[in-house]
């Protein structure tokens, strides 16, 4: 499923870029989300806990980081099983940071995500919303922290 | 006795209150579920959580040492145990046989649906062994999945089964493709129309269940099982998969939550569940979740058609062809494969002199749930086209739509149609004006103009339809590909007091048979209701039979039992001239007593038994006892028609459909018990209804079903259902005693097009001529947006 979203902020693009670049940060920031150990440069495991509607899913992982600091881009991949075998998730992501003026910027997020199992038997129309309040979450941990 | 084969004592015809209410409504019915036998343990089924993927590695480890666990087996583990067979044999057009691949009962090498059985944990309680399941590492080397027809048919599609070229499993043909092209070619009017019949899911309120156990000391294994047909469940999985002898297999169907199709299969679960509790010793249970249920009971219907009807001058039906792409799944269900072919090309005729028909299917393999029979099965999908094309007709020719049916209609009796079926009778005219007038179908315009005042485009539709009941005769069935025979099997058992044990081969899962059966043998053996009890659903109780579905029960299995009650009162007759010290010719037998003819001397089917079974006085040469059995294989399809008639009232600016009339003129042959009748019509329309507006089965291109539960699959609820009109005109089945034809699946066949025609007539002044099941409010909308877009 893929899943059109964005944000802007009123922070320097380099500021943001500085922050979505750096992946422990941004785990930080991400609700459900779980930084593990690292595996190489660009590869992490991790965690992810999402609930759907009535379903809870905890996603045992890893995710890994492909950094574009030419265009302030950033490719993530993630793929998770679910505990439980509560079937599994696999996402990639991409952002972009795009200034606008000094002190405001822009992140666009294109996303494709695949569930399998429980979740997507039960809880696909609820995914997008999911999403969504998901990063509304985040941008407002983002704000804080870049304030 | 009358011509009916009533003694006159007021049972047949009577609404007597069901015998199984008692124990349903205080909640003593006895299910599979609510069985635990000693020692047992539970299975958790591991399934594929991906629509198409090779295996790679399947660690079990941490799952044979979790808490609790007995065992672990995958689908290796049960190489050398026979795969699931298949019920019906299906030839393509040139004459070869239908692709049959492997049908392994947990899945080896690759899974081809989600859902798909690939490893079972034992474990001592049901948590711990789904607890365990969560620990098994499945290495899923994913597929490119063909989740639909369109997808499996595409050039280069991803292949569900390598031997299944094009993923196609047969390319079936019936009708004459010459006279019904020819007749079109040279017609005044032709009309065509495209329709998608969507797929559902059964949702039967029980979800399937099954325990298995072994006795090593008389080597019996026994099954208890979720099934419509144990008889038939006994014949595949004994002969078929596990290889054992009938006297070594058992199979229990005890009281069972509805089935509508779903739960005629043998399924794999029924197979490993049986083979677990041999290899364990210990008796083994599984009963499935409403999550589970919807990835593993088959589906119903997937279809999608185009087809063709050439009309002359005046309205007259002269040639009709079809052409049916028809989703099977990604494995061969029992009954899969004659669904959309016997059960639904052969039933084009409708009520209708059509004199040129064809009609070619494509069986489909997909990367989804099997599909098999559901509530009507293929005789939904087919009148559903027929139908909806018939006033596609009307439109086009402007000749009425109640009129052009009319002019159509057989009437001449029997009816030999130009796909395979002869109708024995019929009186197509009188259930047509029976619904009319019920429905003041004549005031229409009135209620309309009235609700367009209020805002709303109000519609009205009509379906008149037959539909081929008792599926039959073995005969014939065989010739056309049936691996087993379709006949029934009744026995009656007089005891010595005079009360009845019948014992019967069909099985009730919510269609009332204790009742309705005792109905029968209490009036035809003049005994008293209470005295007779119905037993069924044990293959250790019941000498043979085929089980319920196709709305059989009654025309076979009820026939079955009468056949055995008149060989009863044969023999009750040997006995009464011995007694009455008369000629067993002048012996005449009603109301439960066998009287010499022309005086009151008499004996009563009591004092008759109670000889049978204390022969000192007794006929010689005559075995004691009173107890028949009875086979009976009918001589045809039993053909129940009627009219549907359904209104609506459509919120323009919102698309919702709010039905406000549903009018049923039915005949289904002589109605043993009225409500239990009216209760099944009223259930079947109820799920006709549910396919027309608002249920829906969808998979994404990855083939995960994103319609897996009732967040976002639609039943239909009683708020969405009006009051129910219900008539009957009946006529009498000519070819079995009763006069009977099967009334199960009547409103899931009439009603759907009734309804779209419905939908479609108030939304046509907008200039919408089609609509897709299920008429969701949004599809409304869109169809309404998109056709004043184009004016």
């Amino acid at each position: 499923m893929k899943i059109q979203d964005g944000f802007t902020i009123d922070a320097p693009a380099a500021d943001v870029w500085a922050l979505l670049s750096d992946p422990e940060r941004v785990a930080d920031l991400l609700p459900g989300a779980k930084m593990g150990d690292m595996i190489d440069d660009n590869t992490y495991s991790g965690g992810m806990f999402v609930k759907v509607g009535p379903l809870a899913v905890a996603y045992d992982g890893t995710v890994s980081f492909q950094l574009n600091e030419s265009d302030r881009s950033v490719q993530v991949r993630a793929r998770g099983r679910g505990k439980r075998g509560m079937g599994t998730a696999e996402m990639t992501m991409t952002s972009q940071v795009v200034a606008h003026g000094d002190a405001r910027t822009e992140v666009t997020i294109d996303s494709d995500v695949v569930v399998t199992g429980i979740l997507a038997q039960m809880g696909r129309g609820m995914i997008q919303v999911v999403s969504k309040k998901m990063l509304q979450e985040f941008v407002g941990n983002l704000t804080k922290a870049l304030a | 006795m009358s011509d009916n084969g009533s003694n006159g004592t007021g049972f047949i015809g009577a609404s007597l209150k069901r015998k199984e209410d008692a124990r349903f409504l205080t909640g003593r019915g006895r299910y599979t579920d609510d069985i635990n036998l000693p020692g047992q343990l539970y299975a958790h089924l591991l399934r594929s959580t991906v629509a198409h993927a090779n295996l790679g590695s399947v660690d079990i480890s941490a799952a044979e040492a979790a808490p609790g666990v007995h065992a672990v087996f995958t689908g290796p583990d049960m190489e050398g145990v026979g795969g699931i067979p298949t019920g019906w044999l299906i030839h393509s057009k040139d004459g070869s046989p239908m692709v049959e691949p492997a049908h392994p009962a947990m899945a080896i090498g690759k899974v081809r649906h989600v859902g798909e059985i690939v490893a079972i944990v034992v474990a001592e309680t049901r948590d711990q062994a789904r607890e365990a399941a969560a620990l098994i590492d499945i290495d899923y080397q994913e597929l490119p999945a063909a989740a639909s027809i369109e997808a499996a048919r595409a050039d280069g599609a991803p292949l569900v089964w390598d031997e299944a070229d094009g993923n196609l499993c047969y390319d079936w043909e019936v009708g004459d493709r010459a006279a019904a092209e020819d007749a079109i070619a040279g017609a005044a009017h032709t009309v065509s129309i495209d329709v998608v019949n969507q797929r559902l899911v059964p949702n039967a309120i029980e979800p399937r269940a099954a325990i298995g156990s072994f006795d090593p000391t008389t080597d019996v294994y026994t099954l208890y099982t979720t099934s419509q047909n144990p008889h038939l469940i006994r014949l595949l999985l004994g002969a078929f998969v596990l290889g054992l002898p009938e006297h070594k297999l058992r199979i229990v169907a005890p009281d069972v939550g509805g089935g509508f199709g779903s739960k005629i299969p043998h399924y794999a679960e029924e197979a490993i569940i049986t083979w677990t509790a041999g290899r364990l010793g210990r008796p083994v249970k599984w009963t499935s979740d409403r999550s589970e249920a919807f990835v593993s009971d088959t589906q119903g219907r997937d279809h999608i058609s185009t087809a063709t009807l050439g009309l002359d001058e005046d309205g007259k039906f002269v040639g009709l062809k079809v052409s049916t792409q028809a989703n099977l799944g990604a494995y061969l269900s029992t009954f899969a494969t004659c669904v959309p072919t016997y059960l639904y090309g052969i039933l084009f005729a409708g009520p209708y002199t059509t004199p040129a028909i064809y009609c070619e299917v494509e069986g489909v393999f997909t990367n989804t749930v099997p599909v098999d029979a559901l509530r009507g099965a293929g005789r939904p999908e087919a009148t559903y086209l027929l139908e909806r094309l018939v006033d596609k007709a009307a439109a086009a020719t402007g000749i009425d739509r109640v009129d052009i049916r009319r002019r159509n209609f057989i009437r001449e009796f029997p009816y030999q149609t130009p796909v395979a079926l002869q109708y024995d009778q019929g009186d197509y005219d009188a259930t047509l004006d029976l619904a009319l007038e019920a429905s003041d179908w004549d005031g229409f315009e009135a209620r309309r103009s009235e609700a367009a005042g209020r805002g709303k485009l109000r519609g009205i539709g009509i379906s008149t339809f037959i539909e081929a009941c008792g599926i039959a005769p073995s005969a014939v069935v065989g010739s056309l590909g049936a691996r087993a025979g379709l006949y029934e099997v009744g026995s009656v058992r007089v005891h010595p007091t005079g009360s009845v044990s019948v014992f019967t081969g069909t099985h009730s899962h919510g269609q009332g048979h204790e009742t309705t059966f005792a109905q029968i043998v209490a009036e035809t053996l003049g005994v008293d209701f209470e005295a007779v009890d119905v037993v069924h659903g044990d293959t250790n109780a019941i000498p043979f039979g085929m089980g319920t579905y196709g709305s059989r029960s009654l025309a076979v299995g009820g026939t079955a039992i009468y056949n055995a009650v008149q060989k009863v009162i044969a023999k009750g007759k040997k006995i009464a001239a011995h007694l009455l010290e008369a000629s067993e010719e002048d012996i005449e037998f009603a109301d439960g007593n066998f009287t010499v003819a022309g005086t009151d001397r008499s004996k009563s089917i009591g004092e008759v038994a109670l000889t049978a079974y204390v022969p000192h006085n007794y006929p010689e040469g005559l075995e004691p006892g009173l107890e028949e059995t009875a086979f009976y294989d009918p001589l045809n399809f039993t053909f129940p028609a009627g009219t549907h008639v359904a209104e609506v009232e459509v919120d323009p600016e919102t698309g919702v459909v709010e039905l406000v009339a549903v009018t049923g003129a039915d005949d289904v042959g002589r109605i043993i018990n009225p409500m239990i009748v009216n209760g099944q019509l009223h259930g079947g329309l109820a799920h006709g209804i549910g396919q027309a507006l608002l249920e829906h089965c969808e998979y994404d291109a990855e083939g995960q079903l994103v319609t897996g539960s009732y967040m976002n699959y639609t039943m239909p609820r009683a708020g969405d259902l009006p009051n129910f009109n219900i008539n009957h005109n009946t006529t009498h089945c000519t070819h079995n005693p009763l006069g009977v034809k099967g009334v199960g699946e009547v409103g899931s066949i009439g009603v759907p097009p009734a309804v779209i025609n419905a939908v479609v007539d108030a939304l046509s002044p907008l200039g919408v001529t089609h609509i897709e099941m299920p008429a969701t409010s949004e599809r409304v909308w869109q169809a309404i947006q998109a056709a004043q877009a184009q004016d």
